[in-house]
């Protein structure tokens, strides 16, 4: 008695809607559904469930003839529950399961329509096209996924009114379906590059820049998969137990320190070099510039072999240090400083060198003028401005001495330092042992290096301001 | 105490371009405008007199000691370069410090003289904040800041007036007159603009290809150019190549009298634009023209008057002389009397 | 005293060791255990916002979350705790491809709350969340004292010195008491956190106007704690936890006792600083299709709106999504009406 009032009050608020009738009528069918059904025996008559969701129904129709609100859009939702309640318990195992699904269903349904009137076309094709490829996917072609289609249509729910964020709903997707062996390396790398390519400001979206980026992100992808891969299949207990094995943990802190001290030693010698050539002018600069890079050009191999051949202790150099000064290179922890010094000192020099024509060499004969001396004009000007472009260069030079191979396994094979270690492992061992420990100093010396770089660019960008002022 | 700057016959080579000889005096409280076009020579001149570029002949004199031999930090010169080179990664407070730390004094007079001169160029809102953060005009004042609280004998400002916006200047001006006037200290400013000279300058010398080409004061260099560049540098229009004789000047487009016939035959001869009166009578004037174009200078009309088909005089006139003609009048053009100005070949 | 102590501890043992209505979680999906009833209740709970009527909302609102902490305290067996979700769902995407069925067992509330989140607004916190509801229910209490406290600016206040030394004091005690029987192991790791908490009171309470802003960034170190506890596989439980587990769990107990005690002293004061999941929300409601819309041409500056927020989430009107929880106080209190609810889809 009370229902036909509301709505009969509701539909002089509404009377304009054309479509104000069908609340009234899926109501009406859907009370005739389940009379019908329960007469053929399809369904215990008044279920608990099917009773709950006619009165949704009947709540459904209160609603939207007494709100202003969606008719039609709301009529479709009905029309679902109606269903779910005539045949849910058929197509699902349980009426919970049966709910589940229709909560689901409710809201692509809800969203589906937003889009459709709120949004463009191409919103909702790609929202169209991809619960069919979804359906698709986790129901034709996998099998025992229905759980996970009903997760991935809440997803779909949530994110396809943003192509930005459906594009990261379809890499998590993708990543854990397709790419089935790796889900976590491809999200990593699949978020990354979207992340790139959504960024991009709008003035800057044409295809030339687009295609030049994607070719850059697959080298990318090509150098960052394999690295991913070792690191993210590794579980963390293990990669935890292989930095216990007294061995590494001994060539770990063995790396660190003569990285450090060879650091510390091309800073000793290189700073003040490559400032004399950034401000002198002299003849053979540019030869010098370019002898600089040997380290870089030659083999690592044939790096070692050649500091072998004059260091080692048979040799004439070798043999004078070891009986002047009782100093021996071969197979101690100076010579593995010796190849690190040797391999790392372009990346340091180079980039003091840069950071050196940075700065203004005007701001050191102001500095002059007011009563600075040269050398203290370079403490205190050029030093301090250019100490962010040598930090990151020291931070580049400790990297390439940390991880330094080839030198070092010729003139010191033992001390071992961390990548030796690798190697022997891998001898005797073989690449399944092996990978635990790979793992753990991928992350152990990306953590260290980002740490490093990060902290390198705390420093303050003095040139930047420079260039605006 | 009366001192004095002099450079004799400073030369210096850098690369393809040689400056100098060149000679020049300063006395105690004098303020000399060195003018010049871009690439005459004018900043490495200031260089080698702060010692920061080497000289290849000539001496530098205070009083009676030679500075040339001297490297710059024991040179007591100052030096603000154009864009004031303040040192970025610094505060303005340490900026204008920087100086102090070479000379001898204890920390607390060195930071109530800081205190000074921070108030003194009103930057004391500024002194914390990073020096490359600071804008055009508080930039230079920081550096003169920082030169002057060293309490250098000469100062040496390199075009400190370029490069800022209307207020930036106005301020710099006054700052500048501050100093000029209130510390009494031997200034040489180097521009290539000549509206500073004439704001700023007792005395003025100008600059070519290395060398000094006239002195004198900014009125007399203004008004008696002694070569073409000159008149041309400073903003001369109206220069016409011409021969004398019998108080004329022959110029190709008509005669013009004189009142003192100078002492050479061939040169040019310049009508100041100011000194043209344009109007649609004809009074005793013997020149007639077709306004070509006229265009509003804010203060003054300026309006190009063909004469004689061939040649475009530059005339200055009343702001309003725009409702009088415009372009395609025709109108009469003469002058006053000393609106001629010869120079020789 | 001991003795005390013990028979509350026992009591409070034999209270919560038992305290789920039914054995296992409802079942569905081909009689596993996954809980399709979250998902349902869930849902329904994100979409009541929208349905009740405007004129008593608040009042619906409690009732809401009243029914949120009873479901999911009593029924509901997986975790709706603040780290477990986050937790969770980092397991549930592992499963996936494997054990399907698990992978949504664990994904289905952190995954129904964000989408809800994403399309409603963070209404998840405002109406559902039972660590929340606990907080701001213990806050009535003391809402004499702390709105004041707030108008006036957070100066230091003796009376809320006097609450949070009285959390601190239970707090200690019952870490003394629990040390006897007990080694702490990383699963009474929510412990950590209240201690972090206590010290936080003592921060706030002297220079809560100067550090209350920086302060919230802790969130953002404490969800990355907890994502990392579950790439390590560790499983650390947070307040609110025990009551989703079938045992008695005294250091999560202890946690949310000190979450509710703290909340008396500074409204909401997990959520406002230390809530991991929050950093979770805070993305989705950035994105979210409903928000809260206002009209600063009707805004006549009284204030009330700032008043009410527990967050101190608004100032003027001006509301800050990060922090928002979208529980409409500010919506139902503001005189001009300045607020309205907007869904944006083109947004
Ligand atoms: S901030 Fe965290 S604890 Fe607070 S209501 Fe939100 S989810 Fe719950
Ligand atoms: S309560 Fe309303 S009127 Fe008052 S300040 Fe807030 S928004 Fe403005
Ligand atoms: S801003 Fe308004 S809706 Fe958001 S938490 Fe504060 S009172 Fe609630």
């Amino acid at each position: 008695m009370i229902l036909p009032t509301i709505w009969a009050r509701g539909m002089k608020n509404n009377a304009s809607s054309p479509f104000r009738f069908f609340p009234f009528l899926i109501v009406f069918l859907h009370l005739v559904l389940l009379v019908v059904s329960s007469k053929r025996g399809w369904m215990p008559p008044f279920e608990f469930f099917s009773i709950l969701l006619f009165v949704s129904n009947c709540v459904c129709a209160v609603i939207t003839i007494n709100r202003k609100v969606n008719v039609t859009m709301l009529s479709a939702i009905m029309l679902i529950i109606a269903g779910h309640a005539v045949i849910g318990h058929r197509i699902a195992p349980d009426s919970l399961t049966s709910g589940a699904i229709l909560m689901v269903n409710i809201l692509i349904v809800y969203v589906g329509f937003n889009i459709y009137t709120f949004l463009s076309g191409a919103h909702f094709a790609v929202f169209a096209a991809s619960y069919l490829v979804l359906f698709y996917i986790f129901i034709i072609q996998m099998e025992n996924a229905e759980a996970l289609f009903i997760l991935s249509l809440m997803g779909l729910a949530a994110t396809a009114r943003k192509f930005s964020l459906i594009s990261y709903f379809w890499a998590l997707v993708a990543s854990f379906t397709v790419f089935q062996p790796y889900p976590w390396q491809s999200l990593a790398i699949l978020f990354l590059i979207i992340t790139v390519i959504l960024s991009v400001p709008e003035e800057d979206r044409s295809p030339v820049f687009f295609i030049f980026l994607v070719c850059g992100l697959a080298l990318l992808f090509f150098v960052l998969f394999p690295v991913f891969v070792l690191v993210f299949n590794e579980d963390v207990r293990s990669l935890i137990n292989v930095l216990k094995v007294h061995d590494v943990k001994m060539a770990l802190m063995r790396t660190m320190v003569t990285a450090t001290l060879s650091t510390i030693i091309l800073g000793v010698f290189g700073i003040p070099f490559s400032y004399v050539l950034s401000r002198v002018k002299f003849k053979g600069k540019t030869l010098i510039m370019s002898l600089m890079d040997i380290p870089i050009i030659i083999p690592q191999s044939a790096a070692g072999i050649a500091l072998l051949r004059v260091f080692g202790h048979n040799q004439v150099v070798g043999e004078f240090f070891l009986r002047v000064f009782g100093i021996q290179f071969d197979a101690t922890m100076l010579g593995i400083l010796l190849a690190q010094v040797f391999v790392a000192m372009p990346f340091m020099i180079k980039s003091a060198y840069t950071a050196f024509c940075g700065v203004p060499p005007d701001l050191e004969r102001c500095a002059c003028t007011l009563g600075a001396t040269r050398l203290s004009a370079f403490r205190r000007i050029a030093l301090p401005i250019a100490a962010r472009g040598i930090c990151i260069g020291a931070v580049l030079a400790w990297a390439r001495a940390a991880g330094e191979f080839g030198a070092v396994l010729f003139i010191a094979p033992y001390p071992q330092t961390a990548p030796v270690v690798v190697y022997n492992r891998f001898l005797s061992l073989g690449i399944v042992q092996t990978a635990p420990l790979v793992a753990a100093l991928i992350i152990f010396s990306a953590s260290l290096f980002f740490l490093l770089q990060i902290s390198a660019r705390l420093l303050p960008d003095i040139h930047s301001r420079e260039d605006k002022a | 105490m009366k001192s004095s700057f002099c450079l004799c016959d400073v030369s210096a080579v850098f690369g393809s371009f040689s400056l100098g000889p060149i000679n020049l005096r300063i006395d105690t409280g004098d303020y000399l405008v060195i003018l010049g076009p871009t690439g005459c020579g004018k900043t490495s001149l200031l260089r080698c007199i702060a010692g920061t570029a080497c000289q290849s002949g000539g001496s530098i004199k205070l009083d009676e000691c030679n500075l040339s031999p001297l490297p710059p930090y024991k040179r007591r010169i100052g030096l603000v370069t154009q864009m004031g080179d303040l040192f970025p990664h610094m505060t303005v407070r340490e900026n204008v410090e920087f100086g102090l730390s070479y000379i001898h004094g204890s920390r607390k007079e060195k930071m109530k003289k800081t205190d000074r001169y921070l108030d003194l160029f009103s930057l004391t809102h500024l002194a914390r904040r990073k020096a490359g953060t600071v804008s055009g005009g508080e930039g230079r004042r920081v550096a003169l800041a920082r030169c002057l609280i060293t309490e250098p004998s000469v100062l040496l400002l390199d075009e400190p007036l370029g490069m800022l916006d209307h207020n930036g200047r106005q301020s710099m001006m006054s700052t500048l007159n501050m100093i000029h006037k209130g510390l009494n200290i031997m200034t040489i400013h180097v521009t290539h603009n000549r509206h500073e000279a004439w704001h700023l300058g007792g005395r003025c010398a100008v600059m070519n290809k290395g060398r000094i080409v006239q002195e004198g004061s900014a009125s007399d260099l203004f008004r008696a150019p002694k070569s073409k560049f000159v008149a041309e540098f400073l903003g001369g229009e109206n220069i016409f190549s011409a021969v004398f004789s019998n108080d004329t000047a022959y110029v190709s487009w008509g005669e013009l009298p004189l009142t003192s016939m100078p002492v050479f035959e061939k040169g040019y001869v310049v009508i100041r634009p100011e000194r043209i009166r344009v109007s649609q009578v004809k009074n005793k004037s013997n020149f007639k023209g077709v306004v070509e174009s006229i265009q509003d200078c804010g203060a003054f009309m300026e309006c190009r008057v063909r004469v004689n088909g061939s040649i475009c005089l530059v005339a200055h006139t009343g702001i309003d002389s725009s409702d009088e003609f415009r372009i395609g009048t025709a109108v009469y053009i003469d002058w006053t009397d000393n609106a001629l100005h010869c120079i020789a070949e | 005293m001991s003795r005390w102590l013990d028979i509350i501890e026992n009591f409070l043992a034999s209270l919560f060791s038992n305290i789920k209505l039914v054995e296992k979680g409802l079942l569905g999906l081909e009689g596993s255990y996954v809980e399709l009833l979250t998902i349902l209740a869930l849902g329904l709970l994100a979409v009541i916002p929208v349905m009740v009527p405007e004129s008593n909302r608040q009042r619906w609102r409690h009732v809401n979350q009243i029914f949120g902490i009873a479901i999911f305290i009593f029924v509901v067996f997986t975790c709706l705790g603040v780290f477990g979700m986050i937790r969770n769902f980092y397991r549930g995407l592992h499963e996936i491809g494997r054990e399907n069925i698990i992978a949504l067992y664990y994904c289905s509330v952190p995954v129904t709350i964000l989408v809800t989140s994403l399309l409603f607004g963070p209404a998840f916190c405002g109406w559902i969340c039972p660590t929340g509801a606990l907080q701001e229910f213990s806050g009535f209490i003391t809402r004499k004292w702390t709105v004041p406290w707030k108008k006036a600016g957070y100066p230091f206040s003796w009376v809320v010195l006097t609450m949070a030394l009285f959390a601190a004091a239970v707090f200690l005690l019952w870490m003394y008491r629990l040390s006897m029987t007990r080694l702490f192991f990383i699963e009474d790791s929510s412990i950590y956190w209240s201690e972090v908490l206590i010290i936080l009171l003592f921060i706030l309470v002297f220079r809560m106007k100067q550090w209350d802003a920086r302060l919230r960034r802790l969130r953002y170190l404490s969800f990355l704690i907890i994502v990392f506890g579950a790439i390590m596989s560790l499983r650390i439980t947070s307040p609110v936890h025990f009551g989703f587990a079938k045992v008695y769990d005294p250091a999560s107990f202890l946690s949310t006792v000190m979450v509710v005690l703290a909340a008396f002293t500074i409204p909401m004061v997990w959520c406002r600083y230390l809530c991991p999941w929050r950093c979770v929300i805070a993305w989705a409601a950035k994105h979210s299709v409903r928000s809260i819309h206002f009209d600063s041409s009707k805004c006549i500056t009284c204030g009330k709106c700032g008043e009410v927020c527990d967050l101190d989430a608004v100032k003027n009107g001006i509301i800050d999504t990060n922090e928002c929880h979208m529980c409409y106080k500010c919506v139902d209190t503001c005189p001009a009406k300045c607020f309205s609810i907007k869904d944006n889809w083109k947004k």
